[in-house]
């Protein structure tokens, strides 16, 4: 038997991928994004745009949208996002100890330490910001979240060794979590719906306390990612002692 | 009764984050916190069928009715398929109670709920995205899934599973998720009803790239030919239950949505008759592949993983004949094949228990007598995959000949009958070994748990295979929503 | 005037992030891929600025560009750093 090279063995699997990536190309193509298909008035994104403030009380119309209009798909996200870390950590603990050592890698160096130190508070300060302000000014709980897990990160590449605790870390996401269906279940109990935004006037538009329920959604969900994806990189990162 | 059907998914959600908790203050506790958000979904689909007899139940989030927010349509076939995978998820966790101890139970656990959350999501939701959310749910929880070893196996993990379908869901997410992109941008809507009704106005072009897209990812979900490569590599090396969730609960979900996608949303807005000819043969090519690899197969768990395939492929074949009694067979079909295979899984998994890697035939030997009930309830497990009268399959099988016969499909015909042949040799060969008594084997017994609910689907077997009448009010909606996709529509549009 | 520059820095950004995903599959060190590859995600970031997509924005850069960068690099710690016939020595 003749050795095949690499190139001839995938060549189906080129040729498949080709031919999907060209379908996609010319079908996205041929749609014309941007361009009204239908009656203005009934393309959802146009409705959002024009009444989007009015009926959610968020300025940030990406925060209407994301945290009300389509608010059920955001519990779904942040579930897969729970599944993931529950999935990923539930793995580590399941592997079989090999018994090798893993290199721990250099020492980080005194630039890396004090700096990162310097740097955590203003991050983990501007991820809450980000979070706090969702429904005034770009960004909202996924990103609020994320940036605080970076100052996260930042911690432990400056401190290697520190020992950080993954009870606290899985309890207030747990915590966060059951508040957004919690918030969800008042507009249930109030007015039937799930995940209504059922405070009457949502307060002044721009105002911090505005919004109605979506700033406490986007608290909770920013808590949630946060400590989600801090504990997902700390589980990654295995037991540093 | 009505209540909201977005208890359905808020209930094991409650629960699902109340695992973490409650691992930390109780942790014996903790395991059990996913039964009773299973329990939960139960009671809300107890309270919820009766109205399905009426027509979809309905319900809106966000407080937006449809089509600016996501709204719940769970219309008497999503009904009907739910109640069945609240069922087989009960079954799978039930049947583990017997006071063992065993590693990686609350995972596993928390993994089956939120596995079946995500399936009843994605049959229940009128949201296309949604849709997309809860198949992602789905496939997280289907990784880990595959991932958590046998018992008895607890040093190693099923790696190989998981990753190869870590990556096969993953492109399958991907497709779908670029069939949505398509969808909306063609149609400036995300709601199935939606994109139904304006599907005529887009392009061939674009609904076809659509359908493409659609048919590979979820048809990788739900384990047609030729997507289903991974399928073999989950079902061994995973738990029975595993087995039992990705062939009645997982794979189902993706059947469901690829017909709704299908007929439903796309088949309007494409060639006449193309959709469905297209799924007509891929259904059969996977029957025959199926049950052909369950037939040369020696390891039990792959027989029965293949044998799931070729279930799936049976199923899509008679939905797709685009005829009322292929309807109408199809939903016995899918029936049967929850209610039979989650009893085989179970059975085989006891009765194969000691075994490391492989299971063989042999291990079957002399079940009859060394546990007469494990013996019964197999045998009767099998009985009821085949199709002997009465079971949903008899029926399923029946309506489906009948169909396709007045339909002049002669060459599915040959297909059925080839394909019950292999059946019938592997199903044979299962109960030749069950009731060879001839080498003494020591007595076992059957867990309570395990066999009180292999009688309960024993009992739903017969029940639904002596009076399959009171469904057939459910079956008449199940036909009137894949024929025709103005029913669907005028349920969406609240 | 202005529009002209941001066209001209769109696709430079454009060319500079396609050089730097060839560049990730390309390199056999698996770090150095994860670090290219949060690269791609940072310019992607910026490219969503241009296109006044701030909020998307922001979860690409700090995810793309740190989370998941790390998180890989944690991964290959727990595997092997180089591809077939990368490693050096």
């Amino acid at each position: 038997m003749m050795e095949r090279s690499t190139i001839q063995r995938s060549l189906p699997a080129l040729a498949i991928s080709i031919l999907i990536a060209g379908t996609l190309f010319l079908a996205f193509v041929e749609i014309g994004f941007g361009e009204n298909k239908v009656d203005s008035e009934d393309a959802v994104a146009n409705r959002y745009i024009a009444n989007g403030t009015t009926e959610t009380g968020s300025s940030n119309l990406v925060t209407s949208v994301v945290v009300n209009y389509r608010g059920f798909d955001t519990l779904g996200e942040v579930t897969v996002l729970f599944l993931a870390a529950t999935g990923v950590g539930a793995m580590i603990n399941l592997l079989p100890e090999d018994g090798k050592k893993r290199s721990k890698g250099p020492k980080p160096s005194l630039i890396m330490t004090q700096g990162g130190m310097l740097a955590i508070p203003v991050i983990a300060l501007f991820g809450t910001y980000v979070f706090l302000h969702g429904h005034l000014s770009p960004g909202g709980g996924f990103q609020g979240g994320v940036i605080i897990a970076t100052a996260f990160l930042l911690y432990l590449i400056a401190k290697p060794d520190a020992k950080t605790s993954h009870r606290t870390l899985s309890l207030s996401e747990s915590l966060a979590g059951l508040s957004f269906i919690g918030i969800g279940l008042i507009g249930l109990a109030v007015s039937g719906i799930f995940l209504d935004n059922v405070i009457e006037g949502f307060g002044v538009l721009g105002e911090l306390v505005s919004g109605g329920l979506l700033p406490l959604i986007y608290i909770a969900i920013g808590i949630k990612v946060g400590s989600e994806m801090s504990g997902l990189v700390e589980k990654m990162r295995g037991d540093a002692s | 009764m009505t209540v909201d059907p977005v208890l359905l998914i808020v209930i094991p959600l409650v629960a699902a984050f109340l695992v973490p908790i409650t691992s930390i203050f109780m942790k014996g506790l903790a395991k059990w916190i996913p039964l009773l958000g299973l329990i939960g979904m139960a009671v809300v689909m107890a309270l919820d069928f009766g109205d399905l007899y009426d027509g979809p139940v309905t319900s809106i989030t966000g407080g937006f009715g449809p089509p600016w927010g996501i709204s719940i349509i769970m219309t008497p076939f999503g009904g009907l398929l739910a109640t069945g995978m609240i069922g087989v998820a009960l079954f799978v966790m039930i049947s583990e109670i017997d006071g063992k101890k065993r590693a990686h139970q609350t995972v596993y656990n928390t993994m089956v709920m939120m596995a079946t959350t995500g399936a009843v999501g994605m049959v229940i939701t009128g949201d296309i995205f949604n849709m997309f959310v809860f198949l992602e749910i789905t496939a997280i929880a289907g990784v880990v899934l595959a991932a958590i070893p046998r018992d008895g196996h607890e040093k190693g993990l099923n790696w190989r599973g998981a990753a190869v379908y870590a990556l096969v869901g993953g492109v399958a997410s991907f497709l779908v998720l670029a069939g949505i992109a398509l969808l909306y941008g063609a149609t400036s809507t995300l709601n199935i009803y939606q994109i139904a009704e304006r599907i005529e106005g887009v392009d061939t072009f674009v609904v076809g790239a659509a359908f493409l897209t659609m048919f590979i990812g979820l048809g990788i979900e739900s384990e047609l030919f030729p997507l289903n490569g991974w399928a073999p590599e989950v079902y061994r090396g995973s738990k029975w239950g595993t087995g039992s969730l990705f062939s009645g609960v997982i794979g189902k979900a993706g059947l469901l949505a690829l017909l709704r996608i299908s007929f439903v949303v796309l088949s309007p807005g494409l060639e006449n008759g193309i959709v469905m000819d297209i799924l007509l043969w891929v259904g059969a090519a996977t029957y025959l592949f199926g049950e052909a690899a369950a037939f040369s197969s020696k390891d039990l768990y792959r027989v029965l993983g293949y044998s799931s395939i070729g279930v799936f492929g049976l199923l899509v074949a008679s939905f797709s004949l685009g005829v009322a009694d292929g309807i109408r067979g199809g939903t016995m079909l899918l029936l049967g094949h929850m209610l039979a295979k989650p009893i085989l899984f179970s059975m085989m998994g006891f009765a194969g228990r000691k075994k490391k890697g492989d299971v063989p035939l042999s291990s079957l030997k002399g079940l009859i007598r060394s546990s007469p009930s494990a013996g019964i309830i197999m045998t009767i497990g099998i009985l009821a995959l085949i199709g002997m009268p009465p079971s949903p399959t008899f029926w399923g099988k029946y309506f489906l000949f009948s169909a396709a016969g007045s339909e002049g499909q002669w060459l599915l015909i040959s297909i059925l009958i080839i394909g019950t042949l292999f059946e019938a040799g592997y199903l044979g060969r299962m109960l030749f070994n069950i009731f060879d008594t001839r080498k003494e084997r020591k007595a076992d017994t059957l867990p309570l748990a395990r066999g009180i609910m292999g009688a309960l689907f024993v009992f739903f077997i017969f029940l639904i295979g002596f009076l399959p009448g009171p469904l057939e009010d459910i079956i008449t909606f199940v036909i009137a929503e894949l024929i025709d996709p103005l029913n669907y529509i005028s349920w969406g549009s609240i | 005037m202005n529009s002209l520059i941001f066209l001209a820095l769109a696709i430079l950004m454009f060319i500079t992030m396609v050089a730097l995903a060839v560049a990730t599959v390309i390199s056999k060190d698996l770090i150095k891929s994860a670090i290219l590859l949060a690269g791609v995600s940072l310019i992607a970031s910026f490219l969503f600025v241009l296109m006044r997509a701030p909020d998307v924005a922001m979860a690409e850069a700090s995810i793309g560009s740190a989370l998941t960068a790390m998180i890989m690099v944690y991964a290959i710690g727990r595997t092997r750093r180089f591809e077939e016939g990368g490693e050096e020595k």
